[in-house]
């Protein structure tokens, strides 16, 4: 646990900074307008509107989906770890921890490419340095010619000695996605453990993070569910929720709908769920009662959680991370309020493209996009 | 057959009349083949028609959610999910009889995993992945049981061919030739038996008239 202590006039400087450029990103109607563009206009819109410079760099190498994809990725790294070099001391730590979520996924995907014995070339392609660790140090890793070399380059990785003593466990099988889901689980404790301490906004970040876990846990209990697997919930449910895993284990055990019921009356998921569902559904005042029938439908038959649902939630949680940051307008929540906004700018410009190059009904698309 | 080399002998008669005999119940027994081999291939065919409609369905489906999960998490959240796999499906080839011919089954191994046998994380990744890698997986089981149908379908054919061949030169050549050559021996035994008949009717006239000779008076 570090304490982090209190500068003011840094913070309101950096807030105010990353508030105007929340402002500049692109509203719900320009989704809209864009679904209904093929992929060379909105290529041109993104050149004209904060993607210039990435468009500019890759189009003598890539074209198409490919171009926009990769302007779309290299505009979020360089945007992310912008905010990290803007961000001052102890804020600046936190910010890197939160954004160690990118770093895990880069991580593992340079130690699978290694694995597999793909190309420097092709590995590079896989990674997105928006965390904490940036395009240089990123390189050096995958610089190495070994797994065991790559992973003793981020010897000073904040997550590093749970990567080293995760894959180095047996079985050899299934070691890298047990190595994955142990990083994500260290990561959300380290950053729950990371938000007792006194900055500014803090708390409300271990709040919000905490009903991320317990949608997280939820969700992969569905997907396991679904396959008809048992949860393993020491390794697959992430502790620190609002939902103990005590409470995920007697979730498995319920059978009948008024014990679920019961059960999911009492979790912090259900306002969201129905105020999602009303979204999805267009009705204004959908009730309880509606909610619980919908999930209880997808829990005893064992269905995948449905895709619109957990885009109206994502939305859902934006909007109230916005409402907190301005309870709290100089604090770390400014900069996630900021932080998540411009991940799903990039995920809806990225989803409408691939879908209409894939040629999925811009209808089809809306359900899929964050707005 | 060349009469030239056959002998008119009873003992040759009845040896033609054994190979007719054989060759007449080798041709029945060959047409019956050729109807099962038929009834097979017809059978197969049938599954493998089946089968590439249900592919066809299966592709367009498995393409709809690689789309789908392409456009939630990117070619790059693709392709690590993709090169996270561990174990790359084999295929396996059992052999079957099936009316004296050798059929192939082509079996999958390792082609339909569990969640946690993809190789990705579970807490790293969403369900859209699951989905895409489950339309795929069923997809290549059963373009690997559709290749051990075509397979099976390709032997029958050969096998068929054969039996057909067969068939028609026992039909058309074989038993004509036998048939003819019996009918040649029976005829020019015929001839023979005739002529004896004839020989021994003037030998036994002429002693008539040589004992009504020394005889006078004598009526024949």
């Amino acid at each position: 646990m570090v304490d982090f202590p209190l500068t003011s006039s840094s913070y309101i400087y950096v807030c105010t900074r990353l508030r105007v450029r929340k402002a500049g990103l692109l509203p719900a109607e320009v989704y809209m307008r864009l679904l209904g563009m093929g992929l060379p206009e909105i290529t041109r819109f993104l050149g004209e509107h904060g993607y210039g410079t990435e468009i500019h760099d890759f189009v003598h190498r890539y074209h198409g989906i490919d171009l926009v994809e990769i302007a779309l990725s290299r505009n979020l790294a360089s945007s992310f770890q912008e905010v990290i070099r803007i961000t001052p001391g102890h804020l600046k730590t936190l910010t890197k921890w939160y954004l160690n979520r990118w770093d895990i996924a880069n991580v593992m995907s340079i130690l699978r490419g290694l694995h597999k014995g793909l190309s420097q070339t092709w590995i590079r392609s896989f990674i997105v340095p928006a965390g904490e660790l940036d395009r240089d140090a990123l390189e050096r890793v995958i610089a190495e010619k070994t797994v065991a070399g790559a992973i003793g380059q981020l010897a000073r990785w904040r997550l590093y000695p749970t990567l080293s003593a995760e894959y180095g466990r047996e079985p050899v099988k299934g070691r890298f996605a047990r190595t994955e889901n142990a990083l994500y689980r260290m990561y959300y404790a380290d950053l729950l453990a990371d938000c007792e301490t006194g900055l500014r906004g803090a708390p409300i970040l271990g709040d919000y993070i905490r009903l991320e876990l317990d949608i997280a846990n939820f969700r992969n209990l569905l997907r396991l569910r679904s396959v008809g697997a048992r949860c393993d919930c020491a390794t697959e449910i992430i502790p620190g929720g609002t939902i103990p895993v005590a409470g995920f284990r007697e979730l498995e055990r319920i059978a009948d709908r008024k014990s679920f019921e019961s059960w999911f009356r009492g979790t912090r998921i259900l306002p969201l769920l129905v105020e999602a569902l009303g979204r999805v559904r267009g009705n204004p005042s959908p009730g309880e009662a509606e909610a619980l029938a919908f999930i209880w439908e997808i829990w005893s038959q064992r269905r995948r959680p449905m895709h619109e649902v957990e885009m109206a939630v994502a939305h859902l949680r934006l909007g109230r991370m916005d409402r907190v940051s301005k309870l709290e307008p100089f604090s770390v929540l400014a900069i996630l309020d900021y932080l998540e906004r411009k991940k799903y700018e990039v995920f809806n410009l990225r989803a409408i493209s691939r879908g209409i190059s894939s040629g999925i009904p811009a209808d089809e698309i809306r359900h899929y996009l964050v707005i | 057959m060349v009469m030239g080399a056959t002998m008119p002998t009873r003992g040759e008669l009845l040896a033609i009349r054994r190979r007719i005999r054989t060759a007449e119940q080798g041709h029945h027994a060959l047409k019956l083949k050729r109807e099962i081999l038929m009834l097979a291939l017809v059978r197969h065919v049938d599954l493998a028609r089946e089968l590439r409609r249900k592919i066809k369905a299966e592709l367009r489906h498995a393409r709809h959610t690689f789309a789908i999960a392409e456009m939630m998490e990117g070619f790059f959240g693709m392709a690590v999910a993709s090169i996270s796999v561990e174990e790359v499906p084999l295929v396996q080839v059992r052999w079957r009889d099936d009316m004296r011919i050798r059929l192939p089954v082509f079996e999958g191994e390792s082609v339909r995993k569990d969640l946690r046998e993809r190789g990705y994380g579970l807490l790293g990744t969403s369900s859209v992945i699951d989905e895409a890698a489950e339309a795929y997986e069923g997809l290549v089981g059963d373009i690997i049981k559709l290749a051990g149908y075509e397979a099976s379908v390709r032997i029958i054919l050969s096998e068929l061919g054969k039996t057909s061949r067969r068939v028609n030169a026992l039909e058309k050549k074989v038993i004509p030739e036998l048939v003819a050559t019996k009918d040649r021996i029976e005829l020019r035994r015929d001839e023979l038996e005739r002529e004896e008949f004839s020989r021994l009717f003037f030998i036994k006239k002429r002693k008539a008239v040589q004992e009504g000779g020394s005889r006078p008076g004598r009526d024949m």
